[in-house]
């Protein structure tokens, strides 16, 4: 077993896992591309910063989630969006469709911890237990953060006429 | 749920992709390891979603060299004339390759250029929106990464940001652009080099860049098409601690 010791090494190794991650959730390759490599610019000014892969994936999750809270950034976004790119979803009946125009609406709505598990569960597919650990939480928590993500997402669908 | 989701469900609990990266990457603990390689021999949706990550490969853009924030060499502008400073020589170049008394004189003439010449629509005063001819008016938007968060003309600046362009201006018109950063006592830098663009909403230019040394003045310099004469679209960033 490997991993990355330097912030250099960590890009060649996991820039590629967390383009895919970035780009599930902005759904264009570009701008994925994009925010991997500014995130990683300012890492290598920082060296004594965590480089493994999980606290990487968090980074990358806060990166995304700012651009999309941002009403202009989000506005590129949504215009660049290709749903095509996003792998369809393995979580069966569980599964919720987080695409761009409802994690915005989220954003809105939900706050920086909630949307964090929200991405985890849905975009990332982790189970709770998972999260838990990731997130450095218990798992009630994570449950709860859940609940009221659940809520909110069932108020915007309503709202949009439960279309999702 | 629809019927295409139902066909890629998985079994139990889907391995995440964070698991599914890790193996890939060997970088599973043993036991958990075996879990996770059990249950893809298993389970069609997770292997499928394991063999996406197997067959793709990505081209990611290079690193800057050098992470610090030297990249404007320092070319001290004196009584109108203009000389490389004394630290300039030592100082690495990442993005500008100043150098000479030519770049020192273009540097001081583009500063003249912006001082003088009353670039923009509001005459004299810096401004991001200007008129560039084949292009129309032209805006410029400066888009700046602080931790993680992106602001849009921003007041000022750290030497820890990162910095974008983007411009807007009618579709069907174009022109050329290079994105130059002035701050006091120094030369201009180039920070993006020219380049054309066609007009568009929020067109971003190709490439980031940081500035070093505090308060700024960021230009677009835009050249319209067939004309010789850049014009100037400019926004003043103030210098905030680090
Ligand atoms: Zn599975």
């Amino acid at each position: 077993m490997a991993s990355a010791r330097d912030p250099r090494e960590a890009y060649l190794r996991y820039g590629p896992a967390l383009v895919r991650k970035a780009e599930r959730l902005l759904r264009n390759p570009d701008d994925a591309i994009d925010l991997v490599h500014g995130l990683f610019v300012d890492l290598i000014s920082r060296p004594e910063i965590n480089v493994e892969l999980p606290y990487l994936y968090r980074a990358v999750t806060n990166r995304c989630l700012n651009l999309i809270r941002d009403r202009r950034g989000r506005a590129r976004l949504l215009e660049r969006e290709q749903p095509a790119l996003v792998p369809p979803s393995r979580l069966g009946d569980q599964a919720r469709v987080i695409g761009l125009d409802l994690l915005a609406k989220l954003t809105e709505a939900l706050d920086e911890d909630q949307l964090e598990v929200v991405v985890c569960r849905y975009v990332d597919e982790m189970t709770q237990d998972e999260i838990a650990e990731h997130l450095g939480v218990s798992r009630k928590t994570v449950g709860k953060r859940l609940a009221r993500a659940h809520e909110v997402i069932a108020e915007l669908v309503a709202a949009q006429g439960g279309a999702a | 749920m629809s019927a295409s989701s139902s066909q890629v469900a998985c079994i139990g609990q889907p391995l995440s992709w964070l698991v599914l990266e890790r193996l890939a990457l060997d970088e599973l603990e043993g036991a958990a390891a075996a879990a996770a390689g059990e249950h893809l021999v298993a389970c069609a949706a997770c292997s499928a979603a394991m063999g996406t990550i197997r067959v793709e490969t990505r081209v990611l853009p290079a690193l800057p060299e050098l992470p610090s924030l030297d990249a404007v060499a320092p070319v001290v502008l004196s009584g109108g004339r203009a000389k490389v400073s004394p630290q300039s020589k030592d100082a690495p170049r990442r993005w500008t390759r100043w150098a000479g008394v030519g770049v020192a004189l273009a540097a001081a003439a583009l500063l003249l250029l912006l001082l003088r010449s009353g670039p923009t629509e509001t005459g004299g005063e810096l401004s991001q929106r200007v008129r560039v001819k084949g292009a129309g008016i032209v805006v410029m938007t400066l888009v700046r990464e602080r931790d993680g968060a992106v602001t849009f003309d921003p007041p000022d600046v750290r030497e820890t940001d990162r910095w974008k362009v983007q411009l807007t201006c009618a579709p069907g018109g174009g022109a050329s652009a290079e994105i130059v950063v002035l701050q006091s006592g120094q030369a201009a830098a180039t920070a993006l080099a020219a380049r054309p663009f066609a007009c568009g909403n929020d067109v971003v230019l190709p490439g980031a860049f940081r500035i070093t040394g505090g308060a700024a003045i960021v230009c677009a310099k835009l050249t319209g098409q067939d004309e010789r004469t850049p014009v100037m679209a400019c926004a003043k960033l103030a210098a905030t601690a680090p």
